[in-house]
């Protein structure tokens, strides 16, 4: 097992995780968010329009956390730059 | 995803130049058509709203006029009920006058006409309450009666002979008609020819003639004066001076 | 595999210049958009037509949006925001098109947006209310929070970058790994939520530029 295998896989091993608690979190966050939403709608459903236009933004942002990881396993699966570092 | 420059410039210019066309295209337009249409909506409604002004002002005048002709129509309502009343008043006065005037006739036509049949009525009743008294008297007279009559007139001859005495006849005789209503005795007769002759001292001539509707006593007629001391002419006499007094 | 790749490449380049394919399809897509606004604007009259209304429906809707979150004339950013909102929706819809990528799951096309974006919020700051007091922004509520107002200007434009460029990427390489694992029409479906995620995003974009719009602007209360 030489260098470049350990960086591989553990590159693929944190890609994973960093997909399934990065994913995770978010996704708690954003069935918080809808259903408090949801709620509110139900109770006033003349300021759905409101509502909505702050649930959408609200899970933009939530989401975007959700996206960071993402990325972040991108960059460890396709653009790792310790690979580069190894094979030199 | 590597990062290159060119990329993002030309993104970035990209967007730039399709700000610019959609901004011709796109925005322009659209902005103008929408600002147009809400021009004309303001206009239209101000319109309307000028018109429902207009409207109500001439509904205000309207009615303004519709209450003034209303106030007239009272006025001359006013007016017309007076007139009619004077008139009215007037005319009643007249004919008030007018039915006084013809009361008056009528009464005074129906006065006469009252005392015409009052006349007709008494002279009827009087005949009647006549006629009843000599059936009355016809009934209970008899020679008896007569005769006491016939000796009364006798007796009390005083006021027949001085109005006898007053008609001075030419002749030596006075021509006397006795109409009896029993036959009378000579000695009756020659009796009442004594006493004219020693109370005129003159020569009477008795002529008797018999008359049943004298009822009892005797009608003396001397010339054409007539002194009646009978029944019936007595009846007859109260009959004209009852006429006569009411 | 080189035909599934959906990362850039670089097509020809003209001395130093190099277009990528993302630029190309751009170009697409734009030149798309302004066909179907001539079509769409070609006929505009009072009495609207059937596509008229629904092009006045819209605009009337993001009249409204604008007006609701921020204290401004709608029509000062209603271009810059409306173009945002038409190239980034076409963009992600791109993708769907078979032989083409999208371009918006280029890093490079969305951090281009971003500072769009970023620079649309401070030339609007400071239009509507002078340099000095669009700077006095930052010192709200506090001077101690000028740090956190700074740092929170570079985040939150690579956070719209990195939240556009990520979404649409998911798609196309969820896209392409269920093409790859299980056959023909399985990604159907993920293709459809694509479509979905693909408007929503559009969507948040300018609502997230109106919103740091509006941060800029210091209501007078």
């Amino acid at each position: 097992m030489d260098a470049k295998t350990v960086v591989i896989s553990a590159s693929i091993i944190a890609a994973a995780l960093v997909m399934a608690i990065g994913g995770y979190g978010p996704a708690r966050a954003l069935g918080a968010a809808l259903t408090e939403a949801l709620d509110a709608i139900a109770r006033q459903p003349e300021s759905s329009d409101k509502i909505m236009r702050a649930l959408f933004v609200g899970m933009a942002l939530i989401e975007s956390i959700a996206i960071y990881a993402f990325v972040i396993a991108l960059i460890i699966l396709f653009a790792n730059p310790l690979i580069g570092y190894i094979l030199k | 995803m590597k990062f290159n420059i060119w990329t993002l410039l030309f993104q970035i210019i990209n967007f730039i130049v399709l700000l610019f066309i959609l901004k011709r295209i796109l925005y322009k337009p659209i902005r103008e058509i929408i600002e147009k249409r809400r021009g004309l909506i303001a206009k239209t409604v101000e319109d309307a709203e000028k018109t429902k002004k207009e409207a109500q002002e001439l509904k205000e005048k309207h009615e303004e006029a519709l209450e003034k002709l209303k106030e007239m129509q009272s006025q001359m309502i006013e007016q017309t009920r007076e007139e009619a009343l004077k008139d009215r008043n007037k005319l009643l006065g007249e004919a008030e006058k007018d039915a006084a005037k013809i009361t008056e006739k009528e009464k005074a036509l129906f006065d006469a006409e009252k005392r015409r049949v009052e006349a007709a009525l008494k002279n009827k009743t009087l005949e009647i309450a006549s006629a009843f008294a000599s059936n009355l008297l016809e009934d209970i007279s008899d020679e008896e009666l007569h005769k006491a009559i016939f000796r009364k007139l006798i007796k009390e001859n005083e006021k027949m002979v001085s109005d006898i005495s007053k008609i001075e006849e030419k002749g030596e005789t006075l021509p006397i008609d006795l109409v009896s209503a029993y036959p009378l005795k000579t000695d009756e007769i020659k009796m009442f020819q004594e006493t004219l002759e020693s109370q005129l001292t003159k020569k009477v001539n008795i002529t008797t003639t018999v008359d049943k509707t004298l009822i009892a006593g005797v009608r003396v007629k001397v010339c054409d004066m007539i002194y009646d001391s009978s029944l019936a002419g007595q009846v007859n006499a109260l009959a004209s001076r009852l006429k006569e007094t009411t | 595999m080189k035909i599934f790749n959906i990362f850039p490449e670089t097509i020809f380049s003209i001395g130093p210049v190099q277009i990528t394919d993302t630029v190309i399809t751009t170009w697409f897509v734009m030149a798309a958009i302004i066909t179907i606004c001539y079509l769409a604007t070609r006929k505009l009259s009072i009495k609207p037509s059937f596509f008229q209304e629904i092009l006045e429906a819209v605009f009337e809707a993001i009249e409204k949006t604008i007006k609701d979150i921020i204290p401004l004339n709608p029509w000062l950013v209603l271009p810059v925001l409306g173009t945002l909102w038409i190239l980034i929706g076409f963009s992600n819809l791109a993708g769907l098109i078979p032989g083409l990528k999208t371009p918006t799951a280029d890093l490079n096309t969305t951090v281009a947006f971003a500072l769009i974006s970023f620079s649309m919020t401070h030339v609007i700051g400071i239009t509507t209310q002078g340099f000095k007091g669009y700077l006095l922004h930052y010192k709200e509520p506090t001077w101690i929070l000028l740090p956190f107002h700074l740092i929170a200007e570079v985040t939150r434009t690579v956070a719209l970058a990195v939240r556009l460029f990520g979404n649409m990427l998911s798609g196309d390489m969820i896209a392409i790994i269920l093409l790859g694992i299980v056959g023909l029409l399985v990604p159907i479906p993920f293709s459809l939520l694509h479509i979905i995620i693909g408007l929503i995003q559009a969507y948040i974009f300018g609502v997230l530029t109106l919103v740091f719009i509006a941060g800029g602007i210091r209501t007078k209360s």
